[in-house]
């Protein structure tokens, strides 16, 4: 088919014969003339471009038009005759030539836009060329303007496009300007190599000085989203009803929820003071609107009339929420926070959401039965569905995310030898002690705890004993671990001298590693043959807080071997020592009050019990039990390592909470006597500190006691869920001792009980025999028809179904059909928007072309369906566009630009093969 | 040379005195393996650890004598994987397709040869090794027969199975494991004239035997494709007929289809070059000689080739007719009065058991090897060794609990260890793997769900009967088994179709590649569930149901698709 053809069939290019080229172009706007002359080769790839930008140019006024300079009549124009002049397009205004564009840097809509764009738009978006010249037009506008700069890699891409369609739209609200030189972006994000473009807003209104303070634009480059943002910057984050007017501008297609605030007169502060605290932390979350109920009539359905009073209106919902709450910063910012959660499309979050959406509809449409079902389906459905993938799909095991967070910060595991099927036997074999660690790397706890591991041996390279720590990964040494029978991952087998001694039964943590590894090096007991070794022995020692000494005289041959028993049996924990000639008489008299045999408990970092005596019979279990209670600290701080042991106990817990004040202290030293005369033995006196409302030990206060003061004093019964608080306003030993043994008495009612909980998954998982009931019933009610897949697998990707070639544009556009759809929709409306903007603030001096009546008719029907829709718009997001070949005419100072020529090149050639 | 000597007034002493015990019995055992070969010698190794008392009995002087004269050609079609980049013993043995289980990592099959698919005599001195490294009591040269059962009664409490070989000795034992493979050709009675036809056991393997002749290959399996490949270079032409349409292991999943190795001749036939491929029952035809030729023709058409169809496609004469038509059950061993079913319909050339191995018809009596491939024919890999391997340890572990008292063995963990055992074994298991929807990981959860116990490859199809077969008591069970995608196998579907695979984990369900499904049940289905389930479905319908979405690396480790939808359950 002959180009002038297609030319004919175009929607949007005007044909234009010599008759009405003069009125044609006597009107200011630009306009732009292509002289057809002959088929030359990338003409009708030209055409298509030119129809469908055309389309979009109308909007701004600007007609294409077509010379057929084959006609007769037209013959005799001087474009007709200039030799070349199929090879360019040239653009006029106010009758006047303005510049020839090279037909080969016009070959997608994108190119062609943004160059007619930045044409028309040239003193309005100039084109900086340094720095220097940034900061010049920064100085003209400090204290005016609001400047969105963009830094474009060349002319005529598509970002470069979407930057200018914006600037039309909104050159009345901001200035825009853009470079194409990385040199005059310096000191904005010099990170720009890799990138086709980079957008700033440089914030020169409020600027006192310069440059001016800048925001860069982090969302994609789209029409929309740019749309958005610059709307979004359009408006003030804060608006007063009725001061500003009687409207807020804060439409729901801006994506943010709004707040409003109702005051009056004597509630104004109050309010204010809340706003600017929002504003403060919540940046740019939310829209605020600031209401005066006494000049306003508020007509939310919802609203009760109170002040101060907030509500919120998501996005999605016709009316405004109110707090129910009394008003105050906590119960304000919590409700706030909460609604924001709630809200659909909220733009401070990650914005995946737009690119799993057309994910997900691609894969719904790739089974061909299901496009029916879908149109049956309400879209309820399929959003709830999706919701639903994202739900089970969202990692909430906070040791996994963590764990796949540090993936990429390597683990210092040069200590820890990994151990093989060879390796293992030896290195246990070898090794005085060792410490394994048998670990799966697909389970969270076990790389959680591997990366402290590593540490731990690090803590460990200088110590004596030579690399303590190793580890068996379970899953390439299966064989390993079945033979050593690990059920339980990590588990950590200590070795001594060939054979096992037990597993670690401590915390996974760091630091109790190193301390068991230490403790583990030592000779245990310690044989303490001097007085002075003694002495020694139960001075304070940093390193460990629980030491044992066991004095003996030579006769008690039965309580020694018990000791050294117990002692071998819990040397992983607490190190001992031992005397066992009577020399220790002297000092476990004087020091603990003890006749020989004598066993004491040291335990140098407890300041209210620093040492116990073993009371009862040198037995070894109940040596052990005993010892299990007395290495604990007497009144601990209840914290996440301590507590799961004090929990084994099965004893009631009186807790304290407590922060800095002197009220705090003295219930303190109150608690700390009754530990020390131990006048509750089977009640654990504990503390924790409350001294913020983000401190745990108020979080956990809080859950018995919502109206709580510090300091506090709680009696739980964990195991009957039953809490029991004091009252704290009068504090003294004898009504803090009274009230324990009243509670404990039973003579005191519960204050509150805990409530009861299943331990359930959090979200419950995929369905899949409603899946299938579902795919049942589908798969009978629906035959399948030709679907594409069905074709591409006959044929081949990239044939019809008559298994002929397709070429790749049709077969991209029927792969991402949807998707592409959507997108131009998209475009679509937020261009008729912008245009609608445009009209509204409608600049001097310049006026629509003739054909244009109103705003609506000149809306085109843009080719957004079947093989014409926006593929070239995708396909050459990384074009460059030669300016040296541009002609420059009369005065208009046109600057040429560095671009990368290569890229343009290769592009250049690409189209000629097409 | 030895004297020979009529067994039966031997026999009839020991006849009498099993009446009073079987004790007495100078050749007793409690177990009677027959055939030393893959299969056999499997079972007994299992034996020999837990040191029960059993004999192995092998009637040629080698262990897998099979595999002296077979295949033919002397290639192996089992891959031998040595490397996969893995350090995982059990994983590696999702691709080591000819050692057999053991403790000895020397037995290995990868230690034997390098090619990837080995010659058969690299087998022959890897069965061998097996046997004597490991120990195993293997009695050569010794062909049993006339194997009855002489029933339980008031004097005995259990059956007592005897036998005998050529040299007269008599031999009984309490439990009888047939091992003896499919090694009979099967021989059509329908097809007059098959005699002109040469068997794939005796045909020459010499490409020179056939220079410039036509040959007709009567089968569709790998032997005919292993005998035309070997030849088509010699011949004029190979046409090959056979009932069913070409099955391409690739596209079946089933090794036992015809597999890449030895299809070269599918490529002449679609190129047209002279070779072809016909699909027809050989009921319908016969086989006439004529002028030192072989012709194929219809039985209702006369003697006259000249007379029959101008364009049946095998109208020109052949020189020669190979019949390559397969294997079937050797039940010469049993004596003629013992009843011994074989399967119906495709599984007719394998004897008829239960999914407990045992026979239908024998109590006591077992199957192991290729022979118990009826329960999962066209399937899995229950008829090759790297199947059969798994299916034989399963059978030890029933054994063990029925007649010894031992459970099957497990181990129990607390319920947070759960998501990582599973894991584990999705990601290593090979016996789930290679024996997929037959065998299944069990999880029993015990003390109120918190904690389980973990039975390993046990066989899916007894879950009803879980504390009978394994002797571990549970209701809530979660069995983890590999399936394939319903729609996915099968001769006709085009396994490169475009959207053969998923990787939505919303979509696990529709899974095509092998991919692990779990069922939670809350009591164990019932015998009549299990008898009722519609075909081509492992387990009746659960309480809960869960697919993994199926990966191309076949390791289910991803944090979000694989395991956290799991977590969720």
């Amino acid at each position: 088919m002959q180009v002038w053809n297609y030319i004919q069939d175009s929607k949007h290019i005007v044909r234009i014969s010599k008759e009405v080229m003069e009125p044609f172009l006597s009107g200011e706007q630009v306009r732009v003339i292509y002289y057809y002359k002959k088929d030359i080769p990338r003409l009708r790839n030209f055409v298509k471009a030119y129809d469908k930008s055309g389309g979009y140019l109308n909007l701004y006024g600007v007609p294409v038009a077509v010379v057929n300079c084959i006609e007769e009549g037209n013959k005799v124009l001087d474009k007709c005759k200039a030799e070349g002049s199929e090879n360019r397009v040239y653009t006029y205004s106010n009758g006047h030539e303005l510049l020839e564009l090279e037909l080969e840097t016009m070959f997608d809509v994108n190119s062609i836009m943004s160059n007619i764009l930045q044409l028309l738009l040239l003193r309005e978006v100039p084109i900086l060329q340094s720095k220097t010249e940034r900061l010049e037009y920064e100085a003209k506008h400090k204290g005016a303007n609001n400047v969105f700069f963009a830094y474009q890699k060349a002319i005529g891409t598509y970002e470069h496009r979407v930057f200018m369609e914006v600037a039309y739209a909104y050159q009345e609200k901001f200035k825009f300007a853009l470079t194409t030189n990385l040199e005059a972006i310096d000191g904005l994000d010099s990170n720009m190599e890799s990138s086709n473009a980079g957008i700033w807003l440089l914030k020169c209104k409020a600027s006192k000085d310069l440059p001016c303070d800048n925001q860069k634009y982090l969302d994609t480059i789209d029409l929309s989203a740019f749309a958005r943002h610059v709307k979004r910057n359009s408006v003030p984050p804060v608006f007063n009803l009725p001061k500003d007017g009687k409207e807020h501008p804060y439409t729901p297609d801006l994506g943010l929820s709004v707040v409003y605030f109702y005051y009056r007169e004597t509630t104004e502060k109050l309010v204010r003071n809340m706003i600017k605290m929002m504003t403060d932390t919540l940046g740019q979350a939310a829209w605020f609107v600031a209401v005066d109920i006494e000049k306003y009539l508020v007509q939310h359905v919802n609203y009760n009339g109170e002040t101060p009073s907030v509500a919120v209106q998501n996005t999605d919902e016709r009316d405004p929420v109110q707090m129910e709450d009394p008003w105050s910063d906590d119960s304000v910012f919590e409700f706030v926070l909460d609604r924001l959660d709630k809200n659909p499309r909220q733009i401070f979050k990650p914005d995946d959401s737009h690119s799993e959406k057309t994910e997900m509809s691609e894969v719904e449409s790739s089974s061909s039965s299901d496009v029916e079902e879908n149109m049956e389906n309400s879209e309820d459905q399929s959003a709830d569905e999706e919701g639903r993938i994202s739900e089970v799909e969202s990692q909430d095991d906070h040791v996994a995310e963590a764990v796949f967070r540090a993936r990429k910060i390597d683990m210092d595991l040069e200590l820890v030898p990994a151990l093989t099927d060879k390796t293992f036997p030896t290195t246990v074999q070898d090794k005085n002690l060792v410490m394994v660690l048998f670990y799966l790397p697909f389970d969270h706890r076990s790389m959680a705890f591997l990366r402290a591991y590593g540490e731990a041996s690090r803590k460990l390279e200088n110590e004596t004993i030579k690399e303590p720590l190793a580890s068996v990964n379970c899953h390439d040494w299966t064989d390993v671990c079945g033979k050593e029978n690990i059920t339980l991952y990590p588990t950590i087998r200590i070795f001594k001298a060939g054979s096992v001694f037990k597993d670690y039964d401590g915390m996974l943590d760091l630091h109790e590693v190193v301390k068991t590894v230490k403790i583990m090096a030592k000779e245990n007991p310690q044989d303490l043959s001097t007085n002075d070794d003694i002495g020694h022995f139960i001075k304070p020692d940093t390193e460990v807080d629980v030491k044992i000494i066991g004095l003996f005289d030579k006769k008690h041959s039965s309580e020694i071997k018990a000791f050294k028993s117990v002692a071998k049996s819990l040397s992983d924990k607490i190190v001992f020592g031992i005397n066992s000639d009577g020399k220790g008489k002297e000092i476990g008299k004087s020091k603990f009050g003890c006749t020989l045999p004598c066993m004491v408990i040291l335990k140098a970092n407890d300041t209210i019990q620093p040492f116990t005596v073993y009371p009862a019979k040198f037995e070894e279990n109940l040596m052990k039990s005993f010892i299990y209670t007395a290495k604990l600290p007497s009144m601990p701080e209840l914290t996440v390592q301590v507590f799961p042991t004090l929990y084994q106990q099965n004893k009631p817990f009186a807790i304290a909470f407590l922060n800095e004040h002197s009220e705090s202290t003295k219930l303190r030293e109150i608690l700390s006597e009754i530990v020390k005369k131990q006048v509750f033995p089977d009640i654990i006196i504990a503390w924790m500190t409350c001294d913020s409302h983000q401190s745990f030990g108020c979080q956990v206060l809080s859950f018995y006691e919502p109206q709580f003061s510090t300091p506090a004093l709680s009696f739980v019964v964990l195991h009957e869920s039953k809490v029991f608080n004091m009252k704290v306003d009068t504090i003294s030993p004898e009504t803090v001792q009274g009230w324990i043994q009243d509670v404990s008495d039973g003579k005191i009612p519960v204050s509150r009980s805990l409530e009861k909980k299943e331990w359930t998954p959090k979200v419950e998982g995929y369905n899949f025999l409603e899946f299938i009931d579902r795919d049942e019933k589908r798969k009978t009610r629906i035959s399948r028809s030709k679907s594409e897949a069905d074709i591409m697998n006959r044929e081949g990707i990239g044939f019809d179904e008559n298994g002929n070639e397709v070429d790749s544009e049709y077969y991209e556009n029927l792969n991402t059909d949807s998707k592409e759809d959507e997108d131009a929709k998209l475009d679509q409306e937020t261009r008729m928007e912008l245009f609608k903007s445009r009209l509204y603030h409608h600049a001097e001096g310049r006026k629509h072309g003739e054909s244009v009546k109103t705003p609506k008719d000149e809306v085109p029907i843009m080719p957004v369906e079947g093989e014409e829709s926006e593929l070239d718009f995708m396909e050459h997001d990384i074009t460059g566009l030669d300016m040296e070949d541009h002609k420059y005419k009369d005065d208009i100072p046109y600057v040429p630009h560095s671009t990368d020529k290569s890229t343009s090149k290769s592009q250049k050639s690409k189209h000629e093969e097409l | 040379m030895y004297l020979y000597r009529s067994p039966w007034p031997y026999l009839a002493t020991i006849l009498f005195v099993f009446h009073f015990t079987t004790s007495s019995f100078p050749h007793h055992h409690d177990y009677c393996v027959i055939g030393a070969g893959p299969s056999g010698l499997q079972i007994g190794y299992f034996l020999h650890q837990k040191h029960r008392d059993y004999v192995i009995f092998e009637r040629n002087n080698v262990s897998g004598s099979f595999y002296v004269q077979y295949p033919r050609h002397r290639k192996l079609i089992s891959i031998n994987k040595r490397h996969t980049g893995k350090t995982n013993k059990e994983f590696n043995l999702r691709h080591d397709w000819n050692s057999l289980l053991s403790h000895d990592e020397s037995l290995l099959f990868k230690h034997y040869s390098k090619e990837m698919f080995p010659h058969a005599d690299v087998l022959l001195k890897y069965l061998h090794d097996y046997t004597t490294k490991l120990g195993l009591n293997v009695q050569y040269n010794t062909e049993v027969r006339d194997i009855h059962r002489s029933p339980a009664n008031h004097s005995t409490d259990q059956n007592l199975y005897h036998m005998h070989d050529v040299n007269g000795n008599h031999y009984t034992c309490s439990k009888l494991i047939v091992a003896t493979g499919i090694a009979e050709p099967n021989v059509p009675d329908n097809v007059p004239g098959i005699d002109y036809a040469v068997g794939y056991e005796d045909v020459s393997i010499d490409p020179d035997d056939f220079e410039g002749q036509s040959v007709l290959v009567l089968g569709r399996g790998n032997a005919a494709f292993e005998t035309a490949d070997a030849i088509y270079g010699a011949t004029n032409l190979i046409h090959m007929v056979g009932r069913s349409r070409v099955r391409l292991a690739w596209a079946t999943h089933y090794v036992g289809d015809l597999r890449a190795v030895n299809n070269g001749l599918l490529d002449t036939y679609q190129l047209k070059s002279l070779d072809g491929v016909l699909e027809a029952g050989l009921e319908e035809i016969k086989i006439v000689k004529k002028n030192n030729k072989l012709h194929l023709l219809f039985k209702e058409d006369d003697a006259d080739p000249a007379d029959s169809l101008d364009n049946f496609a095998l109208r020109d004469p052949y020189d020669k007719i190979i019949r390559c038509l397969g294997f079937k059950f050797d039940k010469s061993i049993f004596k003629n009065d013992t009843k011994l079913q074989m399967g119906k319909g495709r599984t007719k050339k394998y004897p008829k058991i239960g999914y407990n191995y045992e026979s239908v018809d024998n109590p006591d009596m077992f199957f192991a090897g290729t022979n118990t491939h009826s329960l999962d024919f066209r399937k899995s890999a229950g008829g090759f060794i790297h199947g059969f391997r798994y299916t034989a340890r399963s059978l030890h572990h029933l054994l063990e609990w029925r007649y010894h008292q031992v459970p099957w063995p497990s181990h129990t963990a607390p319920i947070t260890q759960l998501m990582n055992t599973i894991i584990k074994r999705l990601n290593e298991a090979s016996g789930t793997y290679q024996m997929f929807g037959v065998l299944g990981d069990v999880i029993i959860l015990k003390n109120n769900g918190l904690e389980f116990e973990m039975l390993e490859e046990y066989p899916i199809n007894l879950i009803h009967k879980l504390y009978e077969t394994s002797g571990h008591q549970g209701n809530r069970i979660i069995a983890i088994v590999m399936e394939y995608g319903r729609d996915f196998s099968g001769p006709g579907n085009d396994i490169f179709r475009i959207d053969r695979a998923t990787g939505e984990p919303s979509e696990a369900h529709t899974s095509n590649f092998l991919h692990p499904v779990l069922y939670y049940y809350e009591q164990l289905p019932t015998e009549k569930e299990m008898n009722t389930k519609p075909s081509g479905v492992a387990l009746p319908r659960p309480k809960l149901l869960h697919h993994i979405v199926e990966d191309f690396l076949t390791s289910w480790d991803g944090p979000l698709s694989h395991l956290l939808p799991l977590r969720r359950l």
